[in-house]
């Protein structure tokens, strides 16, 4: 017999704020804290997890299923997101197996792109016209939040 | 024979079996290899963990035990090794202070094994592990703690749909607001413990909501863990512990929750 390593996502969604001796892997959980849970949160991560289950071919135009590097970067990035005055985001799928996360706040508007491969791109629109794109590192939390900060100064007219 | 409620549909996903003793200074990484060759035939995969804290229920004159901290550097990092059966709903998790039996639902259709056929499962693989340590020279085990942990999801739609409906589902959540002022809550989440008699230990019930990922559906959480320690090392004590937290477990389990649901999960005795 060949061992073999038990081969898993990163289990960094996981609970664990319950019982550590526990394993849970049919049922993986995102637990919602009352205290630590921004409120647009629980909506967005059922709509994410409807699309990472789409099948293949979703878009009739032979789409593959989103791929689980861009669901679970897009995961890590809104559990990292601990915002609460942010409106519940518009999470859709987008062709190659990405997801895209859309936020709009009066006249701004972000888009975050979770690529297939692991990359992230966002793009910053102001009046529903273009301003900036660029890719960033999913890891680096400062600049997702510094694009954050941007989307929710959306009262002051100013661009970057 | 014990008569404990029984369920034909029980909300459970996860059970388990740990025991927590003195450490065994002896061991060390070479050891998590030579026990897995030993139960490699079950167990052919694995999963390297951050070790569990060491968790000891305290009652009266030992909480007043002033602490002691310890500063130092580890020889080496200190770790804890799942090994995972073919079909990966049964796992052994040990370290150096720890041996854990876990039984995890892997598909929907997966029917809870009763407690009594867990136990002697448990059993043969706390002998093993005990005969691996008298082979490698390792010593006796010293027994501190016995923990049995059930995990049951609560799915949004079998008896509650939103959280002002906990009353259908918690008995001790009566839902009334005394004067009215209060909307229905957003969001709950429980945190009991209760004393098990004669102090023989604790059992911890903790509800916390979430969302499933695999069906994006939204549950809430309910754990019961019970926690104690056994009259001794010897494995008649320690299962008599079990019997002891599974009783807590089964009967907390069936008093917190409410008939409503009992019925919804098919209760027989």
């Amino acid at each position: 017999m060949i061992p073999t390593v038990e081969k898993e996502p990163k289990r960094f969604w996981e609970n664990t704020d319950i019982s550590s001796l526990t394993a849970i892997r049919y049922s993986e959980v995102i637990s919602l804290r009352p205290d630590y849970t921004p409120h647009w949160l629980k909506d967005a991560l059922i709509t994410l997890f409807h699309i990472a289950s789409l099948p293949e071919n979703w878009d009739s135009y032979g789409g593959p299923t989103p791929s689980s590097t861009a669901v679970n970067n897009a995961l890590t990035f809104m559990r990292a997101v601990q915002v609460e005055d942010l409106p519940v985001p518009n999470i859709v799928p987008v062709p190659g197996g990405g997801i895209q996360i859309e936020w709009s706040i009066a006249h701004r508007e972000l888009e975050l792109e979770f690529l297939s491969d692991g990359s992230v791109e966002y793009l910053e629109m102001e009046d529903e016209k273009p301003i900036h794109e660029d890719k960033i590192e999913p890891a680096n939390t400062s600049q997702l939040q510094s694009l954050l900060l941007w989307l929710t100064h959306a009262t002051t007219r100013k661009t970057r | 024979m014990r008569m404990l409620p029984d369920f034909n549909e029980p909300p459970v996903i996860e059970t388990v079996l740990g025991l927590q003793f003195d450490s065994l200074e002896s061991f060390s990484i070479p050891h998590f290899g030579l026990y897995w060759f030993k139960i490699l035939a079950d167990y052919p995969k694995f999963n390297v963990q951050p070790p569990l804290t060491h968790v000891v229920e305290q009652f009266g004159e030992e909480t007043r035990k002033p602490y002691s901290i310890e500063m130092g550097l580890a020889p080496f990092p200190e770790l804890r090794c799942w090994f995972v059966n073919d079909t990966e709903n049964r796992l052994i998790q040990i370290q150096k202070d720890r041996f854990i039996y876990n039984w995890r639902k892997i598909k929907e259709t997966e029917e809870y094994p009763h407690y009594d056929y867990l136990k002697p499962k448990f059993i043969e693989e706390w002998n093993r592990f005990c005969q691996f340590l008298e082979e490698v020279k390792l010593g006796n085990v010293n027994i501190n703690q016995c923990e049995i942990t059930y995990v049951n999801h609560i799915d949004i739609g079998k008896g509650w749909k939103s959280y002002g409906d906990l009353n259908k589902v918690f008995s001790c959540w009566s839902g009334d607001p005394s004067v009215n002022f209060l909307p229905e809550p957003e969001m709950v989440s429980l945190n009991t413990r209760y004393v098990m008699p004669e102090k023989r230990g604790r059992l911890y019930i903790i509800m916390q909501p979430g969302i499933r990922r695999h069906d994006a559906k939204e549950i809430l959480q309910l754990q019961l863990i019970a926690r104690g320690k056994p009259a001794s090392s010897s494995i008649e004590d320690i299962m008599e512990w079990f019997d002891l937290g599974h009783e807590w477990i089964v009967k907390g389990f069936t008093d917190f929750t409410t008939e409503n649901m009992h019925e919804i999960w098919g209760r027989k005795i």
